[in-house]
């Protein structure tokens, strides 16, 4: 049910207390609600987009070209679950695991701690079936599926969910601003909305669901208000910040399109086998090929041919069933201490430090995509079966990142990484501050590492996981 | 080479450039970093020394990735 954050009480204890209505944060406060847990789901912006909301998410970059902080993600109900595109696909289960070109990979759960939670968190977000990865023989690349939504707006979705549900209570314009720290637990979170009116809410356990940048900025606000006391080793609060790059990265003439099945399909995605990724010393990368139309691929046969007059019979043989191919790429970005969301001096409206995002793409990040297109064109050249044109930005040495297009898939990941040490992450492995009992972070910002994967299904897979763990230490009054 | 093996990329590449081999030895060498073509050529390596050590020579032409015969039009 809705209530009014001026009629929020402050006297009643909650068992749990949801920071942000995200995917992250609906999920896990609908998982403990419906098994009977009085929740309490804090929503910092209002039911529909404004402009003083989404000014609180304005911040500063500094690095590689990087998008506009406010711009990037929806702050109110839903939160970008009102925009994204409904791209989903689990992580691999190699993704979980130390790569051989970075161990920092590793996360301290496997694929197979997520697959009970697979299913629920499909018909959470209406997927389709996603069809299994099929290696292709001899590429080092294997196609693999994603679900291509159309994407589920949570807002709408569960909108009779949250106002039928006895045991969930939500409200609005509830601003995180300050978490108060007893004997390793949380008491306390003090909200403000936007005319300064403060409320201070009591619950035996706190989840804090803001997002993949704003779970660091406010954890580390929050724990410099404490004195230290939230988060003791901040080694690592806020590093290892994570985006997926994307980038057109070139174009390719297929003589044979059928043994990449785009005779057929319109769009075809491939990842390097795990073996091919520790061979080239590569993370993963998902290269996505989506077909020309018809003039696109004449040209483009034109173009080959006065670069290559040897493939002149080649091109004449297969005018009429080859297919150009535009080629895009979303890629995993090496877990770097580096890459951070720090705290500005400047502060926002609340008087909470604005965040800036430092965000570089590394030498690996760089091989990567390089040696993942490289990939494919040794496989095309091998078979005989087409040629790749590598983009100019890709083509020149060293890689000359674009600064326009693209950039990055807006997947905000790491921040709060998850670990087995509380000095290599934030969180333990069921997601709980190392430092608080009943004090726990959802969303991205626990990724140890990306894949290539659009991070949303993960994210669910996350939270319900988290629900079903939440719900077993409140019965067993470990919260 | 065990040594090798731990450095980073960029530094097995350095490593790799700076070592006077020939091609076949150069082409041993490159294997068994695991280091790809596209790798080498990125991290530094001179595209000579790459296309030696290449089991399966390739150049790239205004971003086209091709064969040496696929330009100079002599049969395959």
């Amino acid at each position: 049910m809705y209530q009014p954050f001026s009629a929020l009480s402050e006297q009643e204890v909650f068992d749990v207390c949801v920071i942000g209505a995200g995917a992250a944060g609906i999920t896990v406060a609908m998982t403990l609600a419906q098994q009977g847990r009085r929740v309490l789901l804090c929503e910092g912006g209002e039911a529909s987009f404004s402009e003083r909301s989404q000014a609180l998410y304005r911040g500063d970059t500094l690095g590689d070209t990087y998008l506009e902080l406010s711009s990037i993600r929806l702050r109110y109900m839903g939160g970008s679950t009102n925009h994204w595109g409904g791209v989903c696909r689990p992580l691999d289960a190699h993704d979980f695991t130390a790569k051989q070109a970075a161990p920092e990979t590793a996360w301290p759960i496997s694929r197979a701690d997520l697959e009970p939670y697979f299913e629920a968190a499909a018909a959470l977000l209406d997927l389709e079936e996603i069809a299994p990865d099929a290696p292709i023989d001899g590429a080092g690349l294997e196609r693999v599926y994603f679900s291509l939504g159309p994407p589920t707006r949570m807002k709408d979705k569960f909108a009779a969910t949250f106002n039928g549900l006895e045991t969930l209570t939500y409200c609005l314009t509830a601003n995180l601003v300050d978490l108060s720290v007893g004997d390793g637990r949380v008491e306390t979170a003090t909200f403000s909305d936007f005319d300064g009116q403060r409320k201070t809410i009591r619950a035996r356990s706190f989840v804090l669901a803001c997002g993949g940048i704003e779970n660091s900025r406010l954890l580390l606000w929050c724990n410099a208000q404490s004195g230290g006391r939230l988060v003791p080793d901040t080694t690592t609060i806020g590093r290892y910040w994570m985006e997926h790059p994307h980038a057109t990265i070139g174009q390719a003439l297929l003589f044979d399109p059928a043994r990449l099945g785009l005779h057929t399909d319109y769009n075809v995605y491939l990842s390097p086998t795990p073996r091919a990724m520790a061979e080239r010393g590569i993370l993963n990368c998902g290269l996505r090929l989506h077909r020309m139309a018809p003039e696109a691929t004449q040209a483009l046969a034109a173009a080959l041919g006065r670069e290559a007059p040897g493939l002149e019979q080649q091109l004449t043989q297969s005018a009429g069933s080859a297919h150009g191919v535009y080629l895009r790429a979303a890629w995993e970005q090496e877990p770097r201490f580096d890459n951070a969301v720090e705290l500005m001096e400047e502060r926002d409206e609340l008087g909470v430090p604005r965040s800036r995002l430092v965000w570089q793409q590394s030498a690996l990040d760089r091989h990567t995509i390089r040696e993942s297109l490289m990939l494919l064109g040794e496989y095309l050249l091998e078979e005989n079966i087409g040629r790749v044109q590598f983009a100019d930005w890709l083509a020149q040495e060293p890689v000359a990142l674009p600064e326009e297009g693209e950039i990055a898939g807006r997947h905000h990941m790491g921040g709060t990484r998850m670990s087995d040490d509380a000095r290599r992450g934030v969180v333990d492995r069921n997601c709980r501050l190392f430092a608080q009992a009943n004090m726990f972070v959802a969303g991205s910002s626990v990724f140890a590492s990306s894949g290539h994967a659009n991070p949303t299904l993960t994210i669910v897979q996350l939270a319900l996981r988290l629900g079903v763990h939440l719900n077993e230490a409140l019965e067993q009054r470990r919260v | 080479m065990p040594e090798l093996h731990s450095l980073p990329i960029d530094s097995k590449a350095t490593a790799c450039a700076s070592l006077k081999l020939t091609s076949p030895a150069r082409r041993a060498l490159l294997k068994s970093l695991s280091l790809g073509a596209g790798g080498a050529l990125l991290a530094g390596v001179p595209h000579s020394l790459v296309q030696a050590a290449s089991t399966a020579p390739s150049l790239l032409k205004n971003g086209w990735l091709l064969r040496r015969t696929d330009i100079d039009g002599s049969s395959r």
